[in-house]
């Protein structure tokens, strides 16, 4: 399945409605389905927040290869990230050092069996391939 | 669909699906706790780390004046969300 979405916080609703066809088509509930829409959802707010200069829209596809899920996300015009880059988050941090930001990335990396971004000619390719039960938990 | 409110009692309840786009709604409504209070999540579908980032922000704020929220009834698998992003180290989580 594949949308192409608005780069807006708005197109969110859009976002999760072809998650929500994708899972039903699927047979994904409970834990999985949970995952996979927290990793898409943070993969694709963080498209929109951290590159205020980007394209107008990213492409969104979900495809299912056996027991794995691929999200796959192109971001049009956009600057080079690599996640890699982003120190990770100690989840046990006291609640006084916390700070904002890097839980979503945290989330993401915790869910994943692979993540991968790559940037070639100003656009933005993530890719994330996810583990995932058939049928509802 | 997202729903939050304050009950008389001073509980909050969250319904429904607490993404990024509705982070706002629930910011506003958490900005407005001012002691420590339970929050029902019994009824929440989803929630993303702008969500989880409004719950430690208000259990920060609330822990300078030596009060708490507590978490109350997330599903099975929120409750594992919460473990992964270390919520069981900052927040009481209780199921009643």
């Amino acid at each position: 399945m594949q949308r192409r979405l608005g780069r807006d916080l708005a197109a969110l609703d859009g976002l999760f409605a072809l998650l929500e066809a994708f899972c039903e088509q699927q047979g994904l509930g409970g834990a999985s389905a949970l995952a996979l829409k927290l990793v898409t959802e943070e993969l694709f707010t963080n498209l929109v927040r951290h590159d205020a200069g980007g394209g107008e829209h990213v492409v969104l596809r979900l495809e299912r290869a056996d027991d794995r899920v691929v999200v796959t996300m192109v971001g049009e015009d956009a600057a080079p990230f690599d996640a890699a880059e982003v120190p990770p988050v100690d989840p046990r941090t006291p609640l006084a050092e916390r700070r904002a930001g890097g839980l979503g990335l945290h989330l993401v990396r915790s869910l994943v069996e692979e993540l991968r971004y790559h940037h070639e000619d100003r656009t933005l390719t993530i890719t994330a391939i996810m583990a995932v039960g058939g049928g509802h938990v | 669909m997202f729903e939050i409110w304050q009950e008389a009692d001073g509980t909050v309840k969250v319904s429904g699906r607490l993404d990024a786009a509705m982070a706002e709604r629930a910011k506003e409504v958490f900005a407005g706790v001012a002691e420590g209070c339970k929050v029902d999540l019994s009824a929440l579908d989803y929630i993303s780390s702008a969500g989880i980032g409004i719950l430690i922000a208000t259990q920060k704020r609330l822990a300078e004046n030596g009060q708490k929220i507590v978490l109350a009834r997330p599903s099975q698998h929120i409750r594992e969300l919460f473990g992964i992003a270390g919520l069981d180290h900052v927040f009481e989580i209780v199921d009643s």
